[in-house]
């Protein structure tokens, strides 16, 4: 049964593949953007207080993520989950760059952050800066981030926020977006999918 | 015929050079099952966390530049550690019950949370109690319902094993061994 689907699956995929005279890519899993434009540039600071300029990325693929260190269980997922993408791409994860904003930027600091991003990929960077420059970025990215009080809790509060990865291409494009939970697997292919298809200038 | 398409395809496909290979997601769930009455626990793992204590000695904080805007832990005062959370199937064979407490050495605190999705927005809420329905289950996974363990004092590494002691509210009190893990989706 199974084994027939997959047939099934992979004579589709071979049709689809050379009717599109091998030029278009396929993705299983990420949620390319129709059209992409240039990913709003931003400049903050990262756990180790160098600059983190996005134009400066180019040529490698960012994942950009949202979050705070004490976020209780998205926010270690979606890391946890693009470190082991990266991972599984070899060589090639040297072509992605993982990125973590603040958006805690009260009780996040560089050491916290730096322990917390190694807890998962040393090579992860840990972004923050002066507040308005964070709330700058979080508007162009459209992310909410919305404190709230947890008075019987030792957390004292809680930052609700979107928990999309933000996937930026080699040429600094807005290309897709992905879910936190995303598997890493399927994350790790399309990945390699735009290694293969995006040409770097 | 089949194997005609099957070689054409291939040939297609080298001659793109694109690799599409099915994946299988295999739960690496390694803990032993724990029983207590009617109840099971097993599938359990927490994910690594860094104690707040190791924290006063990472060197990068002197290099770094302090804005007065920028991380109000910079200035000093206490220091946070991580958190980490604990998830696990608790399956039940009997009556209801709930999970109540939870407890382990190595959290100063521990707390049961969820969390749910308020459209594109996730939000972490502290609950009272996880149910486990008579003859079912209670899943506690990323993105859902979790033990939340606060105030962490040592460091909890991956291949690290912690003691973790869970009070229901009629099977009483089970300590299980949660194997330290990366969060997986599963
Ligand atoms: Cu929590």
């Amino acid at each position: 049964m199974k084994y027939a689907h997959w047939l099934l699956a992979c004579v589709l995929l071979g049709l689809g593949l050379s009717l599109s005279g091998c030029g278009t890519a396929s993705y299983q899993i990420i949620r390319p953007i129709e059209n992409p434009t240039a990913a709003p540039d931003f400049s903050l600071i990262d756990q180790h207080g160098a600059e983190f300029h996005l134009a400066e990325q180019r040529g490698k693929i960012v994942i950009l993520f949202f979050g705070f260190t004490a976020c209780p269980d998205v926010c270690p997922l979606a890391l946890g989950l693009s470190a082991q993408a990266r991972k599984q791409l070899g060589a090639d994860g040297d072509k992605v760059q993982i990125a973590f904003v603040t958006v805690d930027p009260e009780r996040d600091n560089p050491a916290t952050i730096d322990r917390y991003v190694s807890l998962f990929d040393s090579t992860i960077l840990g972004l923050n800066g002066e507040t308005a420059a964070v709330e700058a970025v979080k508007k162009e990215y459209g992310v909410h981030a919305q404190r709230r009080e947890l008075p019987d809790s030792a957390l004292q509060y809680t930052i609700d926020h979107t928990a999309g990865l933000y996937i930026i291409d080699q040429q600094g494009r807005w290309f897709a977006m992905a879910n936190h939970d995303v598997d890493p697997t399927l994350l790790a292919t399309d990945l390699k999918t735009m290694l293969q298809y995006i040409a770097v200038e | 015929m089949k194997r005609l398409i099957l070689a054409v395809l291939l040939l297609v496909l080298a001659a793109c050079g694109s690799a599409t290979t099915p994946t299988t997601v295999l739960n690496s769930s390694n803990s032993a099952a724990n029983t207590l009455g009617s109840l099971t626990i097993d599938g359990s793992f927490a994910r690594p966390a860094f104690a707040a204590a190791t924290l006063m000695q990472t060197p990068t904080m002197a290099t770094t530049p302090v804005s007065p805007t920028m991380g109000g832990g910079m200035g000093g005062g206490t220091m946070m550690g991580s958190n980490s959370a604990a998830y696990m199937t608790i399956r039940n064979t009997g009556a209801a019950d709930s999970l109540i407490a939870a407890a382990t050495d190595v959290a100063g605190k521990v707390e049961l949370h969820t969390v749910t999705a308020d459209g594109e927005v996730m939000k972490m809420e502290q609950v009272e109690k996880i149910e486990v329905p008579a003859n079912g289950e209670a899943v506690l996974k990323p993105g859902g319902f979790h033990i939340m363990l606060l105030e962490i004092k040592q460091d909890l590494k991956v291949g690290d094993t912690l003691d973790l002691t869970l009070t229901f509210e009629k099977a009483g009190k089970i300590t299980v061994k949660v194997p330290v893990q990366m969060p997986s989706a599963q």
